[in-house]
């Protein structure tokens, strides 16, 4: 009978810092040495990871109340337009606004990193005033330490399997994915592959809301499933969705943040965006679990899809896996093109090895599910 | 004439960048996946400077 182990138990060994923890890399040598129900039995934790640009992101924040006091409703953090119907000094600021006066050349990403900085951020808000909100306008400098409240609040970040991209028309297009060149001279990818978090318990067994994460460099939650999670797709005989599928929101306290892990990201000609830092550490419950922990590169497929149609769903070129995206090429209709990817791989590695040591060194216990993600959602479109 | 300058300090080796080095001067290092620069082979084309999201390369001088 194949070996079965329990949070609490992996917890205890946590606690007495004797659990055997290692990345999905290192995970691969062992389960090649010593085979799936060797390793079940002497891995615990699997430290998975991912960096790459999410721009589903942003951060709740709350300024405090001035004297008198003001019910924002038009906010700006440097220049940067944040929302403020909500509540008198509660703001959300969205990663990929663009500023007033610099365009997507500085946005709210970039607001949100000078704050984790400890950089001083210009305020100005403007109200109709109240009898109880006497204020009409503030005009003032914050920090992260100034304020109250400030914490990243992401609804849609590692997206599960998301498709690579190309371009077949005869101009280059300018997009999230990058630069796509003409003629389908190049493909662009955004994954950490076999370290990526759902694609190493592509069925969120052990991932659900209250796990908690690493997310850009500090302990952080997953707070609810991500936007457009769609846990219904089709999947492969490895369990792995042959498309994008499940999302994570996720959430922490962004004074403890560093932006070695976070950074605001420029996408020419498209928008500001941010990449996000976050590793997941998933528990070895049994051997079905390590089966899905040690899927590798050449077993998972994804779409090459062109971004040169307009269209909600675009047309697959090809599928490939990310063996062969990592490679450096793919053959698309008989041709050789160039791959190229989005996501950091060697930041993804130091995430996970990050991680390992909180687990490992410092203590990091792992905490089950408080609720289950829904097994088979499935999305709908804008009529 | 000068090459375009990478900023390690900004660089994240996403690379983002090579996508548009269409002679593989830029390119990704196979063993720890960090950005490696071949000057030799630059054209100086400058296309890497605006298709790298962190802004951490800086244009190549004609002077």
């Amino acid at each position: 009978m194949s070996m079965k182990k329990t949070f609490e138990e992996i917890n205890g060994k946590i606690s007495k810092g004797n659990a055997v923890v290692v990345t999905a890399e290192e995970l691969l040598d062992i389960v090649d040495d010593r085979g799936i129900n060797d390793a079940v039995k002497y891995v615990d934790v699997v430290t998975t990871a991912t960096f790459g640009p999410m721009c589903s992101s942003g951060a709740f924040l709350n300024f405090g109340h001035s004297d008198p006091p003001i019910r924002m409703e038009k906010v700006e953090l440097n220049n940067v337009n944040a929302y403020g119907g909500l509540a008198a000094v509660d703001s959300y600021l969205g990663a990929t606004e663009a500023s007033r006066d610099r365009g997507i050349e500085y946005g709210g990403a970039h607001v949100i990193c000078d704050l984790i900085d400890g950089k001083k951020v210009h305020l100005k808000a403007h109200s109709h005033g109240t009898d109880c909100y006497p204020r009409l306008e503030i005009d003032t400098y914050i920090t992260k330490d100034s304020i109250n409240e400030a914490y990243l609040f992401n609804p849609r970040n590692c997206y599960q399997n998301y498709s690579a991209a190309t371009n077949t028309s005869s101009k280059t297009l300018y997009t999230y994915m990058g630069v796509l060149q003409p003629d389908m001279a190049n493909v662009n990818y955004s994954t950490s592959g076999e370290l990526s978090p759902l694609l190493k318990d592509p069925f969120l067994r052990t991932i659900g809301i209250g796990t908690k994460i690493f997310l850009a460099g500090a302990q952080g939650f997953i707070s609810w499933q991500g936007t457009q999670f769609a846990s219904g797709k089709p999947r492969g005989e490895n369990g792995i969705p042959l498309s994008p599928a499940c999302t994570l929101a996720v959430i922490g306290d962004l004074k403890q943040m560093d932006t070695e892990y976070i950074k605001p990201a420029v996408f020419e000609n498209y928008g500001t965006s941010m990449f996000v830092g976050i590793g997941i550490p998933i528990p070895v419950l049994d051997a079905e679990l390590l089966y899905n922990l040690s899927v590798r590169n050449k077993d998972i497929y994804t779409n090459i899809v062109d971004y040169s149609v307009p269209s909600l769903n675009r047309p697959v070129m090809a599928k490939c896996s990310y063996e062969e995206l990592r490679s450096g090429y793919v053959n698309i209709e008989g041709r050789k093109i160039k791959t190229s990817p989005l996501s950091s791989l060697y930041k993804a590695r130091k995430i996970a090895l990050e991680l390992k040591n909180w687990v490992a060194e410092q203590g990091f216990t792992l905490q089950p599910p408080i609720a289950a993600f829904p097994k088979a959602a499935g999305l709908n479109s804008l009529k | 004439m000068s090459k375009p300058y990478i900023v390690k300090e900004k660089c994240v080796h996403c690379g983002a960048c090579t996508a548009v080095c269409n002679e593989g001067a830029l390119y990704l290092e196979t063993k720890d996946w960090t950005l490696a620069f071949n000057e030799l082979l630059c054209t100086q084309c400058n296309t890497c400077v605006r298709a790298c999201p962190l802004r951490a390369i800086n244009a190549g001088s004609s002077i």
